[in-house]
């Protein structure tokens, strides 16, 4: 069966934009299930319910999870395996002999979950942990620079995450809002503009970048040359 | 507390009170960042309350005759009672700073607890900029999630982490899992 793991990054980020309702017809569009974990279910709907500010996208969240659109994986296994690999990840960067603690359970647990389902990729829009998994020593170099701080690596700890994570693809909301855009879902809003399409594009992934999607402005213009703009 | 730690906040907090008795407060937003370093690294709650406090000062004092008179001894006495190993009454010191300023009246109340949740989401969204993802800055911070990514997103971070994504071929196989 195929499937997708969402970390809390690009549920928020749709949510932001208004973007929820794209989720299902996308969904089936892939043939397959739409995942998320117990700990991610708690950022996006329990945290936010028990706040006035995002409230309301909340329950737009919950409505996706309730109608089926997102299941909840869940087994004391995926908990046992993602505190464990919690740990590890960080136990992999040190800075005067003090490991630095770079990410946080909800996320781990998608990358669990991702490689206990033998999911096709985890969708992630944050954009340490989707390093960490893609690039470890670009982490230790970009916090090396930033915190002016020798950085060790614990080689015996990287070897062991990176034998956890291989075969882990991660995607963000920016490539699923992509393949929506080229599936024709967001047809109705090519209006009478000069240039409808690309206006639409610009509109979609600037929106996706401005509400924390880690996007840089020149993929965008990769993306967007792409798409013949 | 660690002695690193305890030994940066006690550096930061005497050079706060110099900066302030010198009318030099654009030098706060400064020292804020400094320890807002520290803070990534061992993600302590004591370096997180000061980056949050001195950078919330530097937001509601714009010159030296906005600066309460309370302020100064309370930050003497925190520096005090840190160097004793005094937590409990450093903590206490440190927490009234921004008590009484709130306390002065209901409107400046208001305005501080937006002045402190603004500076926390900020000093946040520094310990992103350094490399500790964001979730775990939401919950070290004690900060929503949802917040963090609205302000984080507005901001040039992510264009300056400088790390190459092979986004074409990302798109390719997101295409081949819609085909």
């Amino acid at each position: 069966m195929k499937a997708l793991v969402f970390d809390t990054g690009p549920l928020i980020n749709l949510a932001l934009n208004n973007l929820l309702w794209v989720v299902e017809p996308l969904k089936k569009r892939f043939k397959g299930k739409f995942y998320i974990t117990p700990a991610v279910r708690n950022e996006l709907v329990e945290k936010p319910l028990a706040t006035k500010r995002y409230k309301l996208e909340a329950l737009q969240i919950l409505k996706l999870i309730e109608d089926g659109v997102f299941d909840i994986y869940e087994s004391e296994e995926l908990k046992e395996k993602s505190l464990s690999l919690l740990k590890l990840s960080n136990s992999i960067l040190k800075a005067d002999e003090n490991y630095i603690k770079n990410v946080q359970f909800a996320e781990i647990e998608a990358i669990v979950a991702t490689k206990m389902l033998n999911a096709d990729a985890v969708v992630i829009d944050e954009f340490v942990t989707r390093a960490l998994i893609e690039n470890p020593l670009g982490v230790k170099d970009r916090m090396q620079k930033k915190l002016h701080k020798a950085m060790k690596i614990d080689d015996n700890n990287l070897e062991e995450f990176k034998k956890q994570v291989s075969g882990i693809i991660v995607i963000r909301s920016f490539e699923l809002i992509t393949i929506a855009y080229e599936k024709g879902l967001f047809k109705e809003y090519y209006l009478d503009l000069k240039n409808p399409k690309e206006t639409l594009l610009d509109g979609l992934f600037w929106g996706i970048k401005l509400n924390g999607c880690s996007v840089t402005e020149q993929e965008i213009a990769e993306i967007k040359k792409l798409e013949g703009f | 507390m660690e002695p690193t730690i305890k030994k940066e906040i006690i550096d930061i907090l005497k050079q706060t009170i110099v900066v302030i008795e010198e009318d030099r407060l654009y030098k706060l937003r400064e020292l804020s960042s400094q320890i807002i370093k520290t803070a990534s690294v061992y993600q302590d709650k004591e370096s997180i309350s000061v980056a949050v406090t001195i950078y919330s000062l530097s937001k509601i004092y714009k010159g030296k005759d906005d600066v309460d008179n309370f302020v100064l001894p309370h930050l003497t006495d925190a520096v005090k009672a840190l160097e004793k190993n005094n937590l409990i009454r450093y903590e206490a010191e440190m927490q009234h700073i921004i008590k009484d300023i709130s306390e002065k009246d209901e409107k400046t109340k208001f305005y501080v607890q937006e002045v402190l949740q603004r500076a926390e989401i900020k000093k946040g969204s520094n310990m992103f900029e350094y490399g500790i993802s964001m979730g775990q800055v939401a919950e070290t911070l004690n900060i929503s999630m949802w917040d963090l990514m609205d302000y984080i997103g507005k901001t040039r971070i992510v264009d300056e982490f400088n790390y190459k994504t092979n986004v074409k071929s990302k798109i390719e196989f997101t295409r081949g899992l819609f085909k």
